[in-house]
């Protein structure tokens, strides 16, 4: 039972890579993975708590973000197939982090943006979307859309699972600290 | 490149954009710097944005301090406080 101000989760959360083959090889991928994670496609599910882009405008409308995508791709010198177009991952919270950001009133605008800087840093474009839990997942979770090309270098991104459990682990690390000092902050206020 | 897109009429980013997308080499030199132009540009609106609303909510609040006082301080002023029925 978690109180307030004094229990830390210790689980972290999971980070799924959905990139399989043959998925994402499309132009279309972008706007398709995008759209969906701004909830601007099919049926309104009702569940987008934020939405934002590192590397790119959001506030100027997805059509802009996805032409941002699309111009650093042209960085890239193809040799043969392009592959992937975009990358999809989505961090799911852990029960205890969850329960940990609902009863502090941790705005998790910040923590996603937090996390989206991760892979900025490494040099690829992101758009984000934290979405509340529904059928498929039952928690708390975020989903990236990853520019497949560095800005910095033009080169394609290669994620392995040892690297995508690297940056579950960053991700982890991102989320615990902003509810530390949520916590910290609530014990001492200013 | 600011140049030319003086010459277009165009901001950089927007020359950069509409008018570059034929000149591959002109433009694979700037996209890294139009990446970090648009993230800060990104950055400064979404400053501005909860800048705006933070100063929102405080005028909505010395508001509500400034009507608070007047209604405490003013019973006679019966289109705040009207004390006729007592």
């Amino acid at each position: 039972m978690m109180t307030q101000t004094t229990d830390i989760p210790q689980t972290g959360g999971i980070l799924l890579n959905k990139a399989g083959k043959g998925n994402y090889q499309t132009q279309d991928s972008i706007k398709n993975v995008i759209r969906y994670i701004a909830r601007e496609s099919g049926t309104s599910k009702n569940d987008l708590i934020c939405r934002g882009a590192m590397g790119a405008t959001d506030f100027t409308g997805i059509d802009m973000t996805i032409r941002q995508f699309r111009c650093v791709q042209l960085l890239h010198e193809r040799k043969g197939d392009f592959g992937r177009y975009i990358d999809h991952e989505i961090y799911s919270f852990s029960e205890e982090a969850q329960e940990a950001i609902y009863e502090n009133d941790i705005p998790v605008e910040e923590i996603a943006r937090s996390m989206a800087q991760d892979f900025y840093d490494d040099g690829f474009q992101v758009y984000y979307g934290v979405h509340r839990p529904d059928g498929t997942e039952k928690h708390l979770h975020m989903h990236f859309a990853v520019n497949t090309v560095n800005f910095k270098t033009g080169k394609k991104r290669h994620e392995n699972k040892t690297a995508t459990k690297k940056r579950q682990e960053r991700l982890d690390r991102i989320v615990m600290a902003e509810i530390i000092n949520r916590q910290k902050s609530a014990k001492n206020p200013s | 490149m600011q140049e030319k897109a003086r010459l277009y009429g165009k901001t950089l980013s927007s020359y950069i954009l509409n008018c570059c997308m034929d000149d591959k080499h002109e433009l694979l030199q700037l996209i890294p710097d139009a990446v970090e132009l648009w993230n800060l540009v990104n950055e400064l609106y979404l400053s501005t944005e909860s800048a705006s609303s933070a100063r929102t909510t405080e005028f909505e609040v010395k508001d509500n301090h400034l009507i608070a006082y007047i209604q405490e301080n003013n019973l006679n002023l019966g289109g705040i406080y009207d004390d006729t029925n007592n």
